[in-house]
């Protein structure tokens, strides 16, 4: 990842810490929520792969499990591990970012949880469809993986290992 | 025109008038450098010419301006020219007036309002010399000549050496051959042997030849158009058939020209419609076709990396059989930093490190470690392979009817730019059927046409008649042939040689000529008294003919010194002259003017003074020996001593 100013334009506004950082928050916060737990801090890596890719994003359902899910998908994650590859460095800015404005606090267990409340989205100021449906899925994918077990069964249904 | 003064207005601001008698003999006689030559060189300075002839001395040195005062018929001119500054040749400063009474100024108090020119052209319009043009025969090296005043005046001055010489007739004629030329172009004219209308005939002559041309022109575009008659009729027919305007030529008799005709007149332009909106219908399948091709190539790639993950997890097991495969690093360890005391996000230095981060990267540790050794299940991506090839094969039929509909539509519009073509060329076969039975019916007003060529053909021979060269020839014939009566009948008048003979004026050699068992010319004469005789017969006999035909020539004659030729070489003696016969011209000149009554004027200056009643009448100043002269000697004798000059000698 080059520094601030050098980055392109697109990778800039697309993939910008804020808007991601909002998302993995997002999920993280409906984590929380479902389990009552803080969010295991290797699950965080594979957020944004889920969510961002409109192909995936659109064919996310919290009603299926995550393991059904995957194997009824499987076109759209046998990549899955390349995806989830490139967006480290991406993942990584979001979640300082969120830390550092204090939306997200790491524990002592070196777990992720949320810490000041976010509130929704302007429904006047904020109309963008897309943006709209990547919160609402980045919740489907918290919820997928409270219910889902185990850091590792979560790792290995999408096929990946750190 | 006559001459009713002569004024010079001197340095000293006096005038001096010269009065002349109009349609009468005016004579000043005088001894020598008196002026008497002056007097027509100052008349015929103020009537225009580039030099001043007027000799230097007593008169250019005291005369400011000179003046004529002139009558026509209807009214007066005063004409004025200044006097050559010193040194000078001429100067073009004139001054003129014009009225029905007017006299001449009293003092010389009037600046120029005229040049040389203007007073020219004055002349010649008052004279009434019309617009004339004498144009050279062919061959000659001639320019075309229009005559005006000053060849006017080649028949009305007669000076001292001009009155008796032998090889010249004519004033100036002595300059040399333009002037001869000039005379012998002019005095056509002059006689009245060229049209007075001539330049209105010239105009009228080009006009109707142009109009001729034209008719003519156009009768033979007509005539070439409608031509050869059936053979156009039936070339036409053939034409309409090949864009098919008309059927069944063969059918037709060809010999029969209204039948053809008949059939062409029938002939309607009939076009096809041409099919419209193809080019818009062709966008939108371009279009079509565009996105197609894109959702195509969209399939294309989502299958093209699950084939590429298939060979090769294929290729690295080696065994079709084994269908698990190991799971994917996603790379944690390589592009996160788990050296203690580094961040393993922005690989910082965190110094202690916190616990949390500490438990991070024991867990990400701790996970690796659970599965490492893990394997999953191929995932099975033949089925989905498999929907995406049927969705591209549906897509490709899609793209093939498309292509088809877009080939379709280009055929249909070659189709249109054919029926647009045949449109067209119906449209050019057609209209030249039209053209050409426009002119058919054309034909019939050539006739007209045709009169109209021969009336103006008629009048241009007409006009050719009138204004050619050879017929002003014969016209100049029968006017000097009218002249030579007169100047026979006058020559033994005179008592010349050869009286009896026919004397004539031959305009070939500009000289008089008489028959006399061969054509003698003038110079070949003998004896002073027979060419003084020649100038004189000529002269009058032109005078003569210019006032019975009303020519517009000025009608007055300058003769200076004809009696110089009856005193014996050398002397001037009054005793010496032989009066009678001085007489006797003198009374010859006197009845030339009586027989014309009143319409011409002589001014006669000579030194012979003659003892008779008539001559004492006629003297309008008798300049011998009375101490009177031109200049008056009183307004030079209050100037300045006058530097003496050369005086010209008067013999």
């Amino acid at each position: 990842m080059r520094e601030w100013e050098y980055r392109p334009d697109e990778v800039k506004y697309l993939f910008n810490p804020a808007f991601c950082g909002r998302v993995i928050y997002a999920a993280i916060a409906e984590y929380q929520k479902s389990t009552g737990r803080d969010f295991p801090f290797p699950l965080v890596y594979l957020i944004l792969p889920l969510v961002l890719p409109r192909q995936i994003r659109t064919e996310i359902n919290s009603r299926t499990k995550l393991v059904n899910w995957v194997q009824r998908h499987q076109e759209l994650v046998f990549n899955f591990g390349t995806r989830a590859s490139d967006l480290i460095e991406i993942t990584n800015e979001a979640v300082e970012f969120m830390m550092q404005t204090g939306f997200l606090k790491l524990t002592d267990n070196g777990e992720l949880s949320k810490q000041i409340i976010a509130g929704n989205l302007s429904k006047t100021k904020h109309t963008d469809q897309e943006v709209i449906e990547c919160l609402s899925k980045a919740r489907h994918v918290g919820r997928w993986f409270a219910g889902a077990g185990k850091v590792e069964t979560i790792y290995t249904s999408l096929g990946v290992r750190p | 025109m006559q001459i009713l003064e002569l004024v010079l207005y001197g340095k000293n601001g006096k005038k001096r008038t010269l009065s002349f008698a109009p349609g009468k003999m005016n004579i000043i006689p005088g001894e020598s450098k008196a002026g008497k030559s002056a007097v027509g060189d100052i008349i015929e300075y103020c009537m225009g010419g580039s030099s001043c002839n007027i000799a230097v001395g007593v008169v250019r040195d005291n005369i400011e301006w000179y003046g004529l005062l002139l009558q026509f018929e209807s009214n007066r001119i005063f004409v004025a020219r200044k006097n050559p500054d010193p040194g000078r040749q001429s100067t073009s400063f004139c001054y003129y007036e014009v009225g029905t009474d007017i006299e001449s100024p009293e003092i010389a108090d009037f600046t120029s309002n005229t040049n040389t020119d203007g007073i020219e052209e004055l002349l010649t319009k008052q004279v009434g010399i019309s617009e004339n043009i004498h144009m050279p025969e062919e061959g000659e090296s001639r320019y075309p000549l229009e005559a005006n005043i000053r060849h006017a005046l080649f028949c009305c001055f007669q000076s001292q050496d001009e009155v008796t010489a032998r090889n010249h007739l004519f004033h100036r004629q002595s300059e040399g051959l333009p002037i001869t030329n000039a005379i012998r172009d002019t005095l056509p004219y002059f006689l009245g042997a060229v049209d007075e209308n001539a330049i209105l005939l010239a105009t009228e002559r080009r006009t109707k030849d142009r109009e001729l041309r034209l008719l003519k022109r156009q009768v033979a575009e007509s005539e070439s158009i409608a031509g050869a008659g059936s053979e156009k009729a039936v070339a036409l027919l053939v034409e309409a058939e090949a864009v098919g305007l008309f059927h069944n030529t063969d059918d037709l008799d060809k010999s029969n020209f209204n039948v053809l005709y008949a059939a062409l007149k029938n002939i309607q332009l009939i076009t096809q419609r041409v099919p419209s909106g193809s080019m818009d219908h062709l966008s939108t399948l371009q279009t079509q076709l565009r996105e197609k091709k894109d959702e195509l190539s969209v399939l294309q790639d989502s299958i093209s990396e699950a084939r590429v993950y298939l060979s090769d997890a294929s290729g690295l097991s080696g065994e079709l059989s084994h269908q698990k495969v190991r799971l994917e690093s996603i790379g944690l360890f390589e592009k996160l930093d788990f050296n203690p005391g580094k961040c393993p996000l922005c690989s910082g230095n965190l110094n202690p490190e916190p616990p949390g981060i500490a438990r991070l990267k024991d867990s990400i540790r701790a996970l690796d470690q659970s599965i490492n050794r893990v394997e999953k299940e191929r995932p099975q991506l033949r089925r989905f392979i498999d929907q995406q090839e049927e969705k591209i094969r549906i897509l490709k039929d899609e793209i093939s009817v498309i292509k088809a509909e877009i080939d379709g539509t280009y055929a249909q519009m070659q189709d249109a730019d054919c029926i647009r073509d045949l449109n067209d060329r119906r449209a050019k076969v057609f209209g030249r059927i039209s053209y050409w039975l426009e002119n058919v019916d054309m034909m019939d007003n050539t006739a007209d046409a045709k009169k109209r060529i021969n009336e103006l053909e008629d009048r241009i021979a007409e006009i050719d008649a009138i204004l050619s060269n050879d017929s002003v020839k014969d016209r100049v014939s029968s006017a000097l042939s009218v002249i030579q009566n007169d100047m026979t009948a006058w020559a033994k008048e005179l008592e010349m040689e050869y009286a009896g003979a026919p004397y004539r004026l031959d305009m070939g050699k500009v000289t008089v000529v008489v028959d006399y068992g061969r054509p003698i010319p003038l110079k070949e004469m003998g004896s002073g008294a027979n060419w003084l005789g020649s100038h004189l017969i000529a002269m009058f006999g032109l005078h003569k003919y210019f006032i019975n035909n009303n020519r517009p020539v000025p009608n007055f004659l300058f003769l200076d010194q004809p009696s110089q030729v009856y005193f014996p070489e050398g002397s001037t003696d009054d005793e010496d002259m032989d009066i009678q016969a001085v007489s006797k011209v003198f009374g010859f000149i006197r009845e030339r003017v009586a027989e014309l009554d009143g319409k011409m004027q002589v001014i006669v200056v000579d030194h012979a003074k003659l003892d008779e009643a008539e001559f004492t009448t006629e003297t309008v100043e008798d300049w011998k020996y009375t101490g009177l002269k031109l200049v008056p000697s009183a307004w030079y004798e209050e100037t300045e001593t006058v530097p003496v000059v050369n005086d010209l000698a008067e013999e």
